[in-house]
């Protein structure tokens, strides 16, 4: 079976500084990734090459089987999202301007151009989201929390194959976390395929049944969570600095 | 078409407006200032679609304007065609002048495409200047008097331009109303909102900017054409200049840009207010419509920064703002 996604040789140079190093690794449909790293280590970076908001300054990425970085021609965000491909932003982006049912649409509006069928599956989105009784509010009147899980409603709605989830669990509070991992296995059992970024390791090694480690820019290890966590050069990664604890 | 309160107020509106001419408007001049009135709502509401909706602000809209306005009497004077299907070809131009434009600078910074936009109209008025054997140049074009001429699109009396620009803006209003219900009118506003976010939704960001543009100019060029039609005497300034465009944009954020009734708001009480004020306070001091301009601008964006038509939200917050310190024994921390 071909690769949902495959990376090879990633990089990105932001002038001097190297924020992607020869990344590479595939993918198949199914299952949750995590994605883990000390701050600053190219998570987020490696999350705006695949979904075309940066562009690599060489390497490959194929999604569902096309080469999204064809040569010079990169493909651009919204043709890697029409392609299935979505994603959540570490710091959180609704759109402030509309309801929580606009912003949800918007996602929706991929896939028709009907307005009321795109408030049907937005409605839809929202209620797995348990977002459904706020959905004529004004995103001003949010939460953090109810915000994320917008954006996570939002990225739904475009029916992606592979969602990429940047830190979705940070701001949140024990229960609020329990949601939200239920949430993330609800939406695997339903077809998508995903990885997340996080930093609660704890979390990651039991949400996840393959972990990549990042650390200044290079795939230090990928593999199953046991093998990962007892890795020497994942430990000296995180070294003097233990599992960060959340308020 | 939902039938909803924003129709049924629009309707009313609409009857209100068509009964005019019998009683309110009557005389000439009233006319002028109910046809000034209608002509800048029109404007505001094309100038929304891509710069209130959209959130590309365009400080330069004269241009499409100006076009509209120099294709179809320079059409009828050089050639004789028709403005009916001189308004067609301005429109086109206008358009095809926008999409060149944007095409460039949608990618550049918000500011910087302001700025294009800004020169790009400035630039129109200084070619129809030098141009003078083609244009007319600065004493302008007149377009010639034929008193009762429906076909050549002139009017012996004004009341039949106040039902053409009642239609136009009708149509603008309608036409709103739509894009705001479509999928091209959430698109133009979740890039307002947030580019990158929208563009990993699925949204071609620089088609759905050249798109709006496009249209925002074909509506605004016109305009541009009954304008022409109407006053019978176009130059560079009144078409193409900075103050036009100034106006345009200042109607529809002083309404509330981005919305369905700021627009309307905006030209329907600022422009005319301001054109009359200029007129009676002429003999003791000029310049009042900028004057005005410049205070109620200052006002709404201190006090009512979505524009004249959020008032009713301000009001009721100050309100409940009151019940809340009525309420209260505690002094507010």
């Amino acid at each position: 079976m071909a690769a949902l996604l495959e990376v090879e040789g990633l990089n990105k140079w932001f002038g001097g500084l190297q924020a992607v190093a020869e990344v590479s690794f595939s993918i198949q449909e199914g299952g949750i990734v995590g994605l883990i790293g000390p701050n600053g280590a190219g998570k987020s970076t490696l999350f705006d090459l695949l979904s075309g908001v940066q562009r690599s300054t060489t390497g490959r990425v194929r999604f569902r089987g096309h080469d999204v970085t064809s040569g010079g021609a990169h493909w651009s965000a919204h043709r890697i999202a029409a392609l299935g491909m979505s994603r959540t932003f570490q710091k959180v982006r609704v759109f402030p301007g509309m309801t929580v049912l606009g912003n949800a649409m918007v996602g929706a509006f991929l896939h028709t151009a009907n307005p009321a069928e795109a408030e049907k599956r937005a409605e839809e989105a929202l209620e797995m989201v348990d977002l459904y009784e706020m959905r004529h509010r004004s995103t001003r009147s949010l939460t953090l929390v109810d915000r994320k899980r917008l954006e996570m409603a939002r990225a739904l709605c475009t029916r992606p194959s592979l969602l990429l989830l940047d830190e979705v669990l940070s701001g949140l509070n024990r229960q609020e976390i329990t949601v939200a991992l239920d949430l993330i296995r609800r939406l695997n059992r339903s077809g998508v395929t995903l990885i997340v970024v996080e930093h609660l390791l704890r979390v990651i090694m039991e949400l996840s049944q393959r972990v990549l480690v990042m650390d200044y820019g290079q795939l230090i290890a990928d593999g199953k969570p046991e093998e990962v966590r007892s890795n020497p050069k994942v430990i000296k990664a995180y070294i003097g600095g233990t599992e960060e604890s959340h308020a | 078409m939902k039938w909803d309160r924003d129709l049924k107020a629009g309707l009313v509106l609409m009857l209100v407006l068509t009964s005019l001419p019998w009683w309110a408007l009557t005389s000439s001049y009233t006319l002028g200032i109910g046809i000034t009135a209608l002509t800048s709502v029109a404007l505001a509401l094309a100038w929304n679609v891509i710069s209130g909706i959209g959130g590309q602000l365009s400080m330069g809209h004269g241009a499409y304007f100006g076009l509209g306005a120099y294709t179809s009497s320079l059409l009828l004077v050089r050639l004789g065609v028709t403005p009916w299907i001189g308004m067609v070809a301005g429109a086109i131009l206008a358009a095809l002048f926008g999409l060149c434009l944007g095409y460039p600078s949608f990618r550049l910074k918000g500011v910087y495409f302001k700025l294009v936009t800004f020169v790009s109209s400035l630039i129109l008025e200084i070619i129809c200047r030098s141009w003078s054997s083609f244009t007319g140049g600065d004493p302008g074009l007149q377009i010639p008097l034929l008193r009762n001429a429906p076909a050549m699109y002139q009017f012996a009396s004004p009341i039949p331009y106040f039902y053409i620009i009642l239609a136009m803006t009708s149509l603008y209003f309608l036409f709103t109303r739509w894009i705001l219900c479509s999928r091209f009118g959430y698109y133009l506003q979740a890039l307002r909102d947030d580019q990158v976010a929208a563009e990993v939704l699925g949204i071609n960001s620089l088609y759905m900017k050249l798109t709006g543009f496009a249209l925002s100019a074909i509506l605004t060029a016109l305009v541009g054409t009954f304008y022409a039609q109407y006053v019978l005497f176009i130059d560079p300034a009144s078409t193409f200049g900075m103050f036009v465009s100034v106006k345009i944009a200042l109607a529809a954020i002083v309404g509330g840009a981005g919305t369905l009734w700021g627009p309307v708001i905006g030209g329907l009480f600022l422009i005319p207010l301001a054109e009359v004020a200029n007129a009676e306070f002429a003999a003791i001091l000029t310049g009042v419509d900028t004057v005005l301009y410049s205070v109620v601008l200052i006002v709404v964006a201190i006090f009512l920064p979505r524009g004249l038509v959020s008032l009713p939200e301000f009001i009721r917050a100050r309100r409940s703002e009151v019940q809340r310190m009525k309420v209260s024994a505690k002094p507010a921390s």
